[in-house]
């Protein structure tokens, strides 16, 4: 996972700082092991319908609560390992130490993002893999690829709105709190699955739908847009050496 | 990053093929003289199933395949007294269909582990080893 036009003081202090061994595994394993474990154990009903309405209706129930659960514990380890992480580094200065050997901020930034985003990216390839066989839900492959797309661009969202809250609050407890009750709020409440913000946060509705069009390009366009004002709100402050 | 942390979290990882072992029962309440069907998904290739009464069973298993929205049997008219364990194909949605002449439930337990699942676990087991013991001789020499 070398990227070559970053340069070596970057991924060395991000390797330091946010990208070490218990950040790797937690980002990888944690989310979709979680979803996999409730996976395993939900038991959801049955409405009543025709044969395979009924079937199909299960068999989505049982996909939703691996997202919820995958969606869920990916925003309890981004509040701890991002966002409390990021800000406990500017003011334990041990970030301002790399900007005295002539670090650059928005390289930081962005390989720190990219690599963090690589990390859920293997983790949920392989969670959803192991939906599969293990699990036996029996997806097809334009199924496989439209689940993982909208949680991949989930994920990217709540990674950006992670490091968007970190600048805002500017300190690691406060950003902790705040960006995990933000996200848990997002996720767990019923918000009318046609409202923008529920296409933008909530990718679960929208596992199965046939054209997902909206839901693909909303959260595309948040994520990028959270990502470029967390970059201002960084190279604008104040960071003690 | 260390390349080393691939297989770590890869044996993680295939740690899940032993979750479906700690699984709960599921139960079916069986009516007399009528048939009761539900569907379960199951990941392991065999099951236990207790009736709770020592009367004669007919059981009706069949595999749904959501690709191509049908349903094969598996099992067609099985019957048994009290325990049997049947052999499943493959992991996914089964419909069990219970006719029984008295009440009671039945109780349908899973077990054991797919031969790809243990192959999978011991092959990166054996790569953790490899990569930990070349690891202890570093610092040892």
């Amino acid at each position: 996972m070398k990227i070559k036009n970053f340069s070596i003081i970057v991924r060395r202090a991000s390797e330091l700082i946010i990208i070490r061994s218990p950040t790797i595994f937690t980002l990888t394993a944690f989310p979709s092991i979680a979803g996999l474990f409730l996976f395993t154990f939900s038991v959801p009903n049955a409405p009543e319908g025709m044969f395979w309405f009924r079937m199909h209706f299960i068999r989505q129930e049982y996909v939703a609560v691996f997202a919820n659960g995958f969606m869920l514990s990916l925003i309890l380890s981004l509040g701890f390992f991002l966002t409390f992480r990021w800000n406990s580094s500017i003011r334990d200065r041990s970030y301002g130490y790399w900007l005295s050997q002539g670090m650059s901020r928005i390289q930081y930034v962005v390989y720190t993002y990219l690599v963090s985003l690589a990390l859920i990216t293997f983790g949920l390839f392989i969670g959803m893999m192991l939906l599969n066989f293990p699990g036996g839900s029996q997806l097809r492959p334009l199924q496989f690829a439209q689940i993982f797309f909208l949680m991949l661009l989930g994920s990217a969202t709540y990674l950006s709105l992670a490091l968007f809250i970190a600048e805002l609050t500017k300190d690691p407890e406060t950003g902790l709190l705040v960006f995990v009750s933000i996200g848990m709020l997002l996720i767990s409440a019923q918000i009318d699955p046609r409202s923008p913000i529920a296409m933008i946060f909530d990718p679960i509705n929208y596992l199965f739908a046939p054209r997902p069009l909206l839901p693909v390009f909303l959260p595309l366009i948040a994520a990028i847009v959270l990502f470029a004002l967390a970059v201002v709100l960084h190279v604008r402050r104040d960071i003690g050496l | 990053m260390k390349y080393e942390t691939v297989p770590l979290i890869l044996f993680i990882f295939s740690l899940v093929f032993l979750m479906p072992i700690t699984k709960p029962v599921n139960t079916v309440t069986a009516i007399p003289d009528t048939t009761v069907t539900e569907t379960f998904r199951f990941q392991s290739p065999s099951i236990l199933l207790t009736f709770s009464s020592e009367t004669l069973v007919i059981l009706n298993v069949s595999f749904l395949d959501f690709t191509a929205n049908e349903s094969s049997n598996v099992y067609r008219n099985f019957q048994f007294v009290e325990q049997t364990i049947l052999d499943l194909p493959k992991p996914g949605f089964y419909n069990i269909t219970v006719f029984v002449t008295t009440l009671g439930t039945l109780d349908i337990r899973e077990f054991g582990v797919y031969p790809l699942g243990w192959a999978l676990l011991i092959a990166s087991l054996i790569l953790n080893a490899v990569i930990i013991y070349r690891r202890i001789r570093q610092y040892i020499l």
